[in-house]
């Protein structure tokens, strides 16, 4: 179980307060002890590496931020609350099945989200006390969230489990069937003695330009481009308008195309015909048309 | 390859290079609450901060907040992979490019300009008492009524009074909206009196000469063949309550409606005795033309907003109304030469006219006097635009193009034609909009450095 912050006694009228709040009904069996455990928990993973130890006014305005109602019912539940227990089936059972479809496929779907009911029940037990995934839910979002994060965390974990025993010159996707470049592959005679070296350059100036981008850059052009995400879950992941992240996508490759331009051309010393060769090359070996997708007319 | 194709290799692209650069910063992972939070952007901003930077490099946790955004029951599905061209809002440059040409030719060609039905189209008299809420907002027009030449004015309160203009076959005496700086009231009784004198001799030059094709000195660049005259507005009616139409207490002239002539125009009173006034008649139903003009009156606060406002009316004395047929480029030269053609400015108190057709002259007080600047010019000008008190055009025969940039110093531009330039309408220095007299219109965004045909839609 997760180490708690002990409130100081100043806190009790705001504890109180917030139990009020949470408004957990009776047959639930929450006390004010066991919520006020429940806050302490939260509020120690939050404040937990920050320097000092947090203020008053922090922890309350903290405290304040919280999804009262679904800790008080995460609370119940880690409890063993019967009553409760049957809330949140009825609550989140649907939802998480939905939840578990959508991430892992219709196949899969049903077997991951059953695979978390066992532990939020809380099978295993540890020094004569259960153990339940409740415990780590501290209100910071909805409880519903909650879940679909921890399903997307297991799915996630489980498949790149799985792919570590592949091997690493399987191709990454349909749509990507030859491995990347080795620039120090050998070539054949007939070829370019050069192409290998513009092949590398071309690549260094992708990765500086990739490098050199703000965050949220590199992320919206991750979830687009690595993750497949629409426009519109991009926009929901960063808290933008799905036109926003049209246009900034749209942008950010131009910048990118520019980027790997400038540098092929200053720091790289290339004439045009050498930058046209980069492209020419890493059209033919890569899979993709590097000259029409960096072109100008783009 | 087609753009799809080409989006989605340079994806590959990308892919690879954030894929390869990825893998450094994966040691510690965000736990389920902290990953939930930020999905639900509930963290702090520093938080936020914090997660961008590591979910940018952290593979795995992208991984999962990607596959938290799948979960999301509102967003499952839903959304496009594909750069749309709606959310690129460069698209609507076109869009509104083509329809301002489509609004330019229908307001000059089209089912709305004086050209569209070939007929002649009757003028309607109108005095427009601007209203508070909307002090440059067109007066209402029955479906049947074609706005022949407007003249766009001033922005000026409800609570002054009009002053005065007129737009006759061509030549604009347009009143200018009574701003504050004026001298006195004798002095715009005496400029107002001007224009009357200019206004009549241009009437009776010009009646049936059929509608002006859109010489109107536009503010704002709307001058061909057509804009929104409004009336200017005198200083003694500051503060005073508009007054109910007082026919020939106002002073705009307009316009024209050969159908709802009679309807539209009311019987002229005598506030100006020396004004005859008549109801308008229009013997040949929507054929012809019936000019009405109306003489500035001094003090008269009309609330009216023209004949074709019905009701608010302030109407003009009907000069005359002989049928007409439809307007025809040179019948603009055939005017009396001695007939000014004043170009109003933004400035109330600021005008140009071509006097005599071969001279420009400045008044800045408005027409009290005039200074000639420009004289004995070898063509014949025509008319005028003047975007600011500074920047006016004028325009002639045989592609004359003339501008002032100071107000002062007239230069020759640089025309896209030979022929007679009957129109010009200009929104600055630079930009600028001419018809020539087989209909072209010509456009200039560098002050006539180069012109582009603009093509009429069909």
């Amino acid at each position: 179980m997760p180490t708690a912050l002990r409130f100081s006694s100043d806190l009790a009228a705001a504890v109180e307060r917030l139990f009020t709040v949470a408004a957990a009904p009776a047959d639930w069996g929450l006390g004010l002890a066991a919520f006020r455990e429940a806050l302490e928990r939260s509020a120690a993973s939050r404040f937990r590496g920050s320097a000092g130890q947090p203020s008053r006014r922090d922890i309350i305005a903290y405290l304040e931020s919280l999804n009262l109602p679904d800790l008080a019912l995460a609370c119940a539940c880690g409890a063993g609350n019967s009553r409760a227990w049957e809330e949140f089936v009825s609550r989140y059972r649907a939802e998480l099945y939905r939840a578990g479809r959508a991430i892992a496929g219709e196949s899969g779907g049903r077997e991951l989200a059953d695979s978390l009911y066992a532990e939020l029940y809380g099978l295993e037990s540890r020094e004569g006390q259960r153990r339940t995934l409740f415990d780590y839910f501290h209100g910071r979002s909805k409880l519903g969230t909650w879940l679909r994060a921890i399903l997307s965390q297991r799915y996630i974990n489980e498949f790149r489990r799985t792919r570590r025993t592949e091997s690493l010159d399987a191709p990454i996707s349909d749509d990507d069937p030859r491995p990347a470049i080795d620039p120090a592959a050998p070539v054949s005679e007939t070829a370019d003695p050069e192409r290998r070296r513009y092949l590398a350059l071309l690549q260094a100036a992708l990765s500086e330009a990739l490098v050199a981008l703000e965050p949220r850059e590199r992320l919206r052009l991750a979830y687009y481009y690595i993750e497949d995400l629409t426009l519109a879950q991009i926009g929901r992941l960063l808290g933008e308008h799905e036109a926003t992240v049209s246009r900034k996508l749209d942008r950010a490759r131009r910048d990118l195309h520019q980027q790997v331009d400038a540098a092929l051309r200053g720091k790289k010393r290339l004439s045009e015909a050498q930058v046209q060769l980069c492209y020419e090359y890493a059209r033919e070996e890569w899979p993709f048309d590097l000259t029409r997708a960096l072109s100008k007319k783009e | 390859m087609n753009p799809r194709d080409n989006e989605r290799e340079f994806g590959a692209m990308v892919r690879r290079g954030l894929a390869s650069g990825a893998a450094a910063a994966e040691s510690e992972h965000l736990d389920a609450e902290v990953l939930a939070a930020y999905f639900e952007r509930t963290l702090t901003a520093e938080e936020l901060r914090a997660c961008d930077l590591h979910v940018s490099n952290c593979a795995q946790c992208r991984s999962e907040m990607a596959a938290l955004a799948r979960a999301e029951p509102e967003i499952a599905g839903a959304g496009s992979r594909r750069f749309s061209w709606i959310w690129d809002w460069r698209f609507l440059v076109p869009v509104t490019a083509a329809l301002a040409m489509f609004v330019a030719w229908a307001t000059v060609w089209g089912p709305f300009g004086p050209r569209g039905g070939r007929v002649a189209t009757p003028i309607v008299a109108q005095n427009q008492q601007p209203s508070a809420t909307s002090p440059l907002a067109p007066p209402p027009v029955p479906p049947s009524t074609e706005m022949v030449e407007v003249s766009p004015q001033p922005p000026s309160t409800a609570t002054k009074d009009s002053k005065g203009s007129a737009a006759v076959h061509g030549k604009n005496v347009e009143s200018t909206n009574a701003a504050n700086g004026r001298p006195t009231d004798e002095e715009s009784q005496n400029a107002r009196r001007e224009f009357k004198k200019e206004r009549d001799r241009g009437a009776s030059d010009t009646v049936g000469g059929g509608s002006g094709g859109g010489v109107g000195p536009a503010e704002g660049g709307s001058g061909v063949g057509g804009g929104m005259a409004k009336p200017p507005q005198s200083e003694a009616a500051k503060g005073a309550a508009p007054a109910p139409p007082a026919p020939n207490s106002s002073d705009a002239t307009i316009a024209v409606n050969a159908g709802e002539a009679e309807k539209k125009a009311a019987p002229a009173a005598g506030a100006e005795p020396s004004k005859p006034s008549a109801p308008a008649q229009n013997p040949n139903g929507s054929a012809n033309a019936s000019t009405q003009q109306k003489a500035p009156s001094a003090h008269a606060a009309t609330g009216s907003r023209g004949a074709a406002a019905g009701a608010t009316a302030g109407v003009g004395l009907q000069k005359s109304a002989p049928p007409v047929a439809a307007e025809t480029v040179t019948s603009r030269f055939k005017q009396d030469e001695s007939t000014p053609i004043v170009i109003p400015t933004p400035d109330s108190n600021i005008l140009w006219r071509v006097a005599g057709a071969h001279e420009i002259q400045l008044s800045r007080d408005v027409g009290a006097t005039w200074q000639a600047q420009l004289t004995e010019t070898s063509v014949r000008l025509v008319t005028g635009s003047a975007p600011s008190s500074k920047i006016c055009w004028v325009v002639g025969r045989q592609g004359t193009i003339l501008r002032t940039v100071d107000g002062e110093k007239w230069e020759m531009v640089k025309s896209p034609t030979e022929l007679d330039i009957t129109s010009v309408s200009a929104q600055d220095a630079d930009v600028a909009t001419i018809t020539a007299s087989d209909g072209k219109m010509y456009a200039t965004q560098n002050g006539g450095v180069k012109w582009k045909r603009i093509k009429k839609p069909h």
